[in-house]
C-alpha cells in the first residue's frame, strides 16, 4: 500500500490530454490549467502587494461575522463564476454538431459539478453569508452565540470547496449529477475517485452548514436584544430562524447517506447494493429527506431578503407581518412532508403518491400568500427601483412561473411524463434563480454599505439585473418547450432536430446571464474604484426600516456602542418619525469580544487534508489529518486568553464621533439617493 | 407532444387542465405586478401613497381563501388523476405481459414463452399491455413518452408500468432518461406497434437461441448483435431481478479516455448519428 493511496501520474489534469489528445482531454486540460494558473495569480498579486499579511490577520483569522459573511459571499461569488462558465460549456455543447467536442463522461461530469457546486457551494455559503452580515444586526447582537465555530463552519465550507475545485487539476470528479444515486455511484459502475470527491467534499460543508444552523439558532434564541420579542422580528430573522432549524434537521440525512455510500464503496458494506439486501432506494429516501427541506433552506433566506428590500423601496410598512411569519413557518413544517415528490416514478402505490402530490400542493398556499403579500405591500407605496428593488419585483414576477410548473409536476401523472426531462430542468432553475440568486444578488447590493462604507454602483447594477433576468428567460423557456417534447436531462447530445432551434435561444440565454455576471464583477470593480464617492459613512443610504440601519457604514467590530432598545417591532423608524437621527444611547458597559485566531483556518485546512487523504485512500495521512483536526480543537479548549475587552469608555467614544458625523451629515431628500449626494441617513421629506 | 396512447393522452391532458387551473391565482400577480410597479412608481406615478397601511381583513380572506381554494381544486384533481392513472392498474382486460430487463446499455423483452428481443419493442394496435420491470448493474428509467410516462427499472427491484398500444400501426420509440454512463445517449429501443396478423408473424420470425443472448448481455457495450431470440425458461426474469448481478460482469459504466469499450462506444456513436443523418425523424412525440 503506497502512501499515496490510489492517486498516479494519470490523475494530473495534463497528463491525459498527451496520452490521448483530443479536443475534451484538451478542455479538461484547460480548465485546470486555469485554477493552477489562478491560484499562483492571486499569489503573486498578494506577494507583490505585500497583502499576506494583512489577509492573514484581517480576515483569515478573524471571527467577526460581518467578515466570516463577506468571506463566504466571496466564495459564493467565485463558484458562481465556475458555475456559470461549466453551463455556458453545456449549451455550447448541445448546440454543436452532435456528438459535441466533449465526452459523454466529460459532460457528465460538467454536470455533475455544476449542480453540486451550485447548490452546495454558491446557494448555501450565499445565504449563510447574508445571514452572518444580518441576522446579528437585525436583532441587536454583538456577534454569533459561537463566534469561534461560526468560524469553523467557515472554514469547512471553503475546504469542500477546494477540494471540488482540486478534482479539475487532480483526478475526476463524479458523473452521476448532484444526487450522486447509487448503484451507479457504487463502486462496481463509478470505479475512479469521482464520487469519492462528492461524498467529502459534501461532508465537510453539511457538517459545516449543520454548525451554522446551530449558531443560527442559537443566536436568535438567545442573543435578541432585552424586550425583543420573536414577533418583534424582522422577517428576514424569523426567515433565518426557520432556516436554521431547517439546517439541523435536515443535513443529518445527507451526511450519514454520504458516509454510508463511502462505507459501500471502500469498507464492502451493502446498504446500497442490490445483490447483498441492500436497497438502493433508501438512498433516494434519505437523499431527498435532506433535499427537500434543502430547497426551503435555500429559498427561505431569499423570502426575507425580500420582506426587507420590497418595503424600504416602496417607502411603506410590510404588509401582513403576522401572515408572512406564518406563513414561513409553514413552509418550514410542511418542507419536511413533500420529500417522495422527487421519485414519483419508483412504483409507489398510488395512494401514496397521492398523498404526497397533495402535500407538495399544500406548499403552494404559503408561497401564494407570500407573494401577495410582498405585491400588496407595493402596493399605495412610493416605489424606488433601485438594483435591489428590481431584483425583488423581477422575482416575484418569474417566481410564479415557477409556481405553475411546480404545482404541474406535483402531480403524479404529470411527473410520470415530466420526470428526468428539461421541463424539470427549467422548472428548479425557474425556482433557484429569481427565488435564490435574485435574493442574494439584491441582498448584496442592499446590505452592502454596512459592511464596505460604500453603495454599489447603481448603473453596472442595474445593467446586470436586466442581462440575469432576459438570460434566464432566453435560457430556459426553451427548456420547458423541448422538456414536453421528450428531452431527457444530462443528454450529452441530441440528434432530433426540432430540439435544435430552442438549443440555440438556449445558449444565446446561457450567454446573456454570463453577460449578467460580467457585468457584476464590473460593479464591484467600479464601485472599489469610485469608493470616495459612494461613501454613505453616516449609514442608512436608503431610508431604510431596520436597526441596522441605525449604525453608521461600516458597522463598526462590536457592531452596537449601546444595546438598543426595542419599544417596537421598528424602532429605528420610530425614532426617525420623531425626529431623531441617531438612536438615544442605552447603558454603555465594557464588552468582551473574541480574538482573532487562526485556529478555525487550521482545523478546516487540516479537514480538508483529512478528507483529501479518503478521496485517494491514503489512509495514513487521513488518520493524521483526522487526528490532528481533534487535537486543534482540544487546544484551543484549553486556551484560556481568548477574549478582549472594548471598554465603556471606547464604546461611548465610538457613540460620540457617530453622533458628530451625523450632526454634521447634511439632510438629502429621497430623490437624491443615488446620487453622489448621498453620504448616509437619507429621509423622505425634510421636517 | 402528440400522444399515441389513451395514457399520454390522459397525462396531456391533465398537465393542460393544471395549466389551466393556476392561472385564476397566477394571472392576479402577472398582470398585478407590472400593473403596480408602473402605478406606485415614485416618480410619475398615479397612485395614492399610504404608507402606514399594512393589514386588511379582506384582503387576508380573499389570499388565504384563494390560495387555499385553488389548493382544494388542484388536490381533489390530482387523488382522481393518480387513482384513475395508476401504473400498476391494468389498461384492460387480461393485458399482454412483457418483461423488461435494462442494463447498461440495453433493454431485453421478454415475450414469457414466446420470444425474447433486445432492443426492438414490437406490440400489437390497440392492445393493453402490463410491463414487469427491472435492472442489472444501474437504476434506469423506462420511458416511452408518446406512449406512456415513466417508471423506473431498478435492480433488485419489481416495477410495473401498463399502457394500452396506440388504434392504428404506428412507430416511435422509448429509452432509459436516468443517466448512466458512457453510452447513455444510445440507451434506447425501437417500438414498433403493428397490427395482429404483423405480431403474428412477428413471433414467428427466425430467432437465436438464448444462450447466445445471455452471454452477450453481461458485457457493459451497446448492442450490435441480432435482435430476436428464443424465450429464456419460466421464472428467468424473476430469478434476475432477485439477482441482478446473474446478468451483468460487473464492468464499468465510466471508462478510462483510451479503454477499448469507449472506442466501442465512440464508434456506436458515430454510427447512430450517421443513421439518424440519412433518416432524420419527425416529431419526437
Amino acid at each position: 500500500m503506497s502512501i499515496l493511496g490510489s492517486l498516479d501520474w494519470n490523475d494530473i489534469f495534463i497528463v491525459p490530454f498527451f496520452t490521448e489528445p483530443s479536443l475534451s482531454t484538451g478542455i479538461a486540460a484547460g480548465a485546470g490549467g486555469v485554477v493552477v494558473l489562478g491560484a499562483l495569480a492571486v499569489m503573486v498579486l498578494l506577494t507583490v502587494k505585500g497583502w499576506w499579511k494583512p489577509l492573514w490577520s484581517n480576515w483569515i483569522t478573524t471571527l467577526d461575522h460581518k467578515k466570516i459573511g463577506v468571506i463566504y459571499i466571496v466564495l459564493a461569488l467565485i463558484m458562481l463564476i465556475r458555475g456559470v462558465l461549466e453551463a455556458v460549456v453545456m449549451r455550447a455543447q448541445q448546440v454543436s454538431p452532435a456528438p459535441g467536442f466533449l465526452s459523454v463522461e466529460h459532460h457528465a461530469e460538467l454536470f455533475s459539478t455544476h449542480g453540486t457546486i451550485m447548490i452546495f457551494f454558491v446557494a448555501m455559503p450565499f445565504l449563510t453569508g447574508v445571514i452572518n452580515v444580518v441576522m446579528p444586526l437585525q436583532i441587536g447582537a454583538r456577534d454569533m452565540e459561537f463566534p469561534f465555530m461560526n468560524a469553523v463552519s467557515l472554514w469547512l465550507s471553503i475546504g469542500g470547496a477546494a477540494l471540488v475545485m482540486a478534482s479539475l487539476v487532480v483526478g475526476h470528479f463524479e458523473t452521476g449529477g448532484w444526487t450522486a444515486y447509487p448503484p451507479y455511484t457504487g463502486i462496481k459502475l463509478s470505479p475512479n475517485e469521482g464520487v469519492d470527491y462528492w461524498i467529502w467534499s459534501l461532508g465537510l460543508t453539511s457538517v459545516g452548514s449543520t454548525l451554522s444552523g446551530i449558531n443560527f439558532l442559537v443566536t436568535i434564541y438567545k442573543q435578541r436584544a432585552p424586550g425583543m420579542k420573536l414577533f418583534d422580528m424582522s422577517i428576514f430573522a424569523w426567515a433565518t430562524l426557520c432556516t436554521a432549524i431547517l439546517m439541523i434537521f435536515a443535513m443529518m440525512p445527507l451526511t450519514v447517506a454520504s458516509l454510508m455510500l463511502a462505507l459501500d464503496r471502500q469498507a464492502g458494506f451493502h446498504f446500497f447494493t442490490a445483490t447483498q439486501g441492500g436497497n438502493m432506494m433508501n438512498f433516494a429516501n434519505m437523499f431527498w429527506l435532506f433535499g427537500h427541506p434543502e430547497v426551503y433552506i435555500l429559498i427561505l433566506p431569499a423570502f426575507g431578503v425580500f420582506s426587507e428590500v420590497i418595503p424600504t423601496f416602496s417607502g411603506k410598512k410590510i404588509y401582513g407581518y403576522t401572515s408572512l411569519v406564518w406563513a414561513t413557518i409553514a413552509i418550514a413544517v410542511l418542507s419536511f412532508t413533500v420529500w417522495v415528490h422527487h421519485f414519483f416514478t419508483m412504483g409507489q402505490t398510488a395512494n401514496l403518491n397521492a398523498i404526497f402530490g397533495i402535500a407538495t400542493m399544500t406548499i403552494g398556499v404559503p408561497t401564494g400568500v407570500k407573494v401577495f403579500n410582498w405585491m400588496l405591500t407595493m402596493w399605495r407605496g412610493k416605489l424606488r427601483f433601485s438594483t435591489a428593488m428590481l431584483f425583488s419585483t423581477g422575482f416575484i414576477f418569474t417566481f410564479v412561473i415557477g409556481g405553475i410548473t411546480g404545482v404541474m409536476l406535483a402531480n403524479p401523472t404529470i411527473d410520470f411524463a415530466t420526470h428526468n426531462s428539461l421541463f424539470l430542468v427549467a422548472h428548479f432553475h425557474n425556482m433557484l434563480i429569481p427565488g435564490l440568486l435574485f435574493g442574494m444578488f439584491a441582498a448584496v447590493n442592499f446590505w452592502f454599505p454596512l459592511c464596505f462604507g460604500f453603495r454599489l454602483d447603481e448603473k453596472w447594477g442595474r445593467r446586470s439585473f436586466w442581462l440575469w433576468m432576459i438570460g434566464f428567460y432566453g435560457a430556459f423557456m426553451p427548456l420547458y418547450a423541448i422538456g414536453l417534447m421528450g428531452a431527457p436531462r444530462r443528454m450529452a447530445f441530441f440528434t432530433e432536430p426540432a430540439y435544435f432551434p430552442w438549443l440555440v435561444i438556449a445558449m444565446l440565454g446561457a450567454l446573456c446571464v454570463l453577460a449578467g455576471l460580467i457585468a457584476q464583477v464590473i460593479q464591484i470593480w467600479v464601485s472599489v474604484k469610485n469608493r470616495e464617492s459612494l461613501m454613505v459613512p453616516a449609514g442608512d443610504p436608503w431610508d431604510g426600516r431596520g436597526i441596522e440601519w441605525s449604525l453608521g457604514c461600516p458597522v463598526p467590530e462590536y457592531d452596537f456602542t449601546t444595546i438598543p432598545a426595542m419599544t417596537s417591532r421598528e424602532p429605528w423608524v420610530d425614532a426617525k418619525e420623531a425626529g431623531k437621527r441617531i438612536m438615544d444611547p442605552t447603558e454603555f458597559v465594557d464588552i468582551h469580544l473574541p480574538k482573532p485566531t487562526g485556529m478555525p483556518f487550521l482545523v478546516g485546512l487540516v479537514a480538508t487534508l483529512f478528507a483529501f487523504a479518503m478521496i485517494f485512500q491514503m489512509w495514513l495521512i487521513a488518520a493524521v489529518g483526522f487526528v490532528a483536526m481533534w487535537v486543534l480543537v482540544l487546544i484551543r479548549s484549553y486556551d484560556t486568553d481568548w477574549e478582549e475587552t472594548i471598554t465603556a469608555e471606547e464604546l461611548r467614544e465610538g457613540y460620540e464621533a457617530h453622533k458628530r458625523l451625523v450632526e454634521t451629515t447634511p439632510q438629502i431628500r429621497l430623490d437624491d439617493e443615488f446620487t453622489t449626494k448621498n453620504r448616509g441617513l437619507i429621509m423622505e421629506t425634510q421636517v | 407532444m402528440t400522444p399515441l396512447g389513451p395514457v399520454a393522452a390522459g397525462e396531456r391532458a391533465h398537465l393542460i387542465s393544471f395549466f389551466l387551473w393556476m392561472l385564476p391565482i397566477t394571472l392576479p400577480i402577472l398582470i398585478g405586478t407590472p400593473w403596480i410597479a408602473m402605478r406606485y412608481r415614485r416618480h410619475g406615478g398615479k397612485g395614492k401613497y399610504d404608507p402606514n397601511w399594512a393589514h386588511s381583513v379582506g384582503a387576508e380572506v380573499v389570499i388565504w381563501g384563494g390560495a387555499t381554494l385553488t389548493f382544494l381544486i388542484v388536490g381533489w384533481l390530482t387523488w382522481g388523476h393518480v387513482q384513475g392513472e395508476d401504473p400498476y392498474k391494468p389498461t384492460g382486460k387480461d393485458p399482454m405481459h412483457v418483461k423488461v430487463i435494462g442494463s447498461e446499455w440495453k433493454w431485453m423483452f421478454i415475450y414469457p414463452g414466446k420470444v425474447a428481443a433486445v432492443n426492438r419493442l414490437v406490440l400489437p394496435e390497440n392492445t393493453p399491455v402490463e410491463f414487469d420491470l427491472t435492472a442489472t448493474g444501474a437504476m434506469q428509467s423506462f420511458w416511452i413518452p408518446r406512449l406512456a410516462g415513466q417508471i423506473y427499472a431498478m435492480p433488485g427491484m419489481k416495477t410495473k408500468m401498463n399502457l394500452t398500444t396506440s388504434e392504428n400501426p404506428s412507430q416511435t420509440y422509448g429509452f432509459n432518461s436516468q443517466f448512466n454512463g458512457a453510452a447513455f445517449p444510445l440507451n434506447k429501443f425501437e417500438v414498433d406497434v403493428v397490427s395482429q396478423d404483423q405480431f403474428n408473424a412477428f413471433l414467428q420470425e427466425p430467432k437465436h437461441p438464448f444462450a447466445q443472448l445471455e452471454k452477450q448481455f453481461k458485457k457493459t457495450a451497446t448492442w450490435s448483435g441480432p435482435e430476436l431470440f428464443e424465450p429464456p425458461e419460466t421464472g428467468f426474469w424473476d430469478k434476475v431481478a432477485m439477482n441482478p448481478d446473474m446478468l451483468t460482469d460487473g464492468g464499468a459504466a465510466i471508462l478510462p479516455d483510451n479503454a477499448p469499450e469507449q472506442k466501442q462506444i465512440d464508434d456506436a456513436i458515430r454510427d447512430e448519428l450517421h443513421v439518424s443523418q440519412i433518416q432524420p425523424q419527425g416529431d419526437a412525440q
